[in-house]
């Protein structure tokens, strides 16, 4: 199991979409997955994306504008 | 999720730096929620796909056709002067469209790009690129590469040439279809 890190920070929708995608594509059923990002409405984009294909959010810390998430990949 | 992939289809018919903007988003943002898509470009949504090339350039340093290469989609036959002048002045590309309200006689797009940049949006040139990493088909419309005398090496990412029976295909087995 790896855990891999991605920044978002200063990137609008939908960049840091695009970014997790890349990101999530080399990744194994079981990783994590750690993003930050400041996009206001960054944390709906990740859960509609966690939603969408099975991956699961594990931790979710606010710090101010800035998010952390830490995403559990499911299945692709 | 849903067993069977969903698909759209995305067709640009329009040539304005907005409209393009929007149109590239959405594609993007499908593709990278999982979904296959296809993007399609009619007259003058394909100069978004066109590279960058002055006026002058295309005056005096266009190259000739390879004729065996091009005449599979062109009807070379059938040109005229009128078709040259008309590649003259569309000099389009993603870099340089004009914007459909505001365009304020060409300072409209320098404007548009400034608050782009300052909120940290991707302008057309990183969507095209990220749409060609999320593996977005693209498609250019034939009696657009006939008719406005595109060619297919001067483009910026690799497009088949299909017609509308090709569309037809595409856009009935997609969930969704829009035309921008």
């Amino acid at each position: 199991m790896k855990e891999i890190e991605i920044d978002v920070t200063e990137m609008a929708c939908p960049m840091p979409l695009i970014r997790i995608k890349k990101a999530v594509k080399e990744m194994q059923p079981g990783d994590l997955l750690r993003v930050v990002g400041n996009d206001p409405i960054f944390e709906d984009t990740v859960r509609d994306f966690c939603e969408e294909n099975t991956h699961e959010i594990v931790e979710c810390a606010q710090d101010g504008r800035l998010v952390n998430l830490v995403l559990k990949i499911g299945k692709q | 999720m849903a067993e069977e992939k969903k698909t759209a289809t995305i067709m640009l018919l329009s040539g304005d730096m907005d409209r393009a903007l929007i149109a590239f988003m959405i594609a993007t943002g499908y593709a990278a929620m999982g979904m296959e898509v296809k993007m399609w470009f009619t007259l003058w949504g394909a100069n978004c796909l066109k590279k960058r090339q002055s006026f002058w350039h295309k005056l005096f340093r266009r190259k000739k056709y390879d004729k065996a290469k091009e005449s599979r989609y062109r009807v070379l036959e059938t040109d005229s002067a009128m078709q040259d002048l008309v590649e003259l002045v569309n000099t389009g590309d993603s870099s340089c469209m004009s914007l459909s309200r505001l365009n304020l006689m060409g300072m409209g797009p320098p404007i548009f790009k400034y608050l782009l940049k300052r909120k940290h949006l991707p302008d057309v040139e990183e969507l095209i690129q990220a749409a060609v990493d999320l593996e977005i088909s693209f498609t250019i419309c034939q009696i657009c590469v006939d008719a406005l005398g595109l060619s297919l090496d001067e483009l910026v990412a690799p497009a088949d040439v299909r017609g509308v029976s090709g569309y037809m295909q595409d856009s009935t087995h997609a969930h969704i279809n829009l035309i921008i």
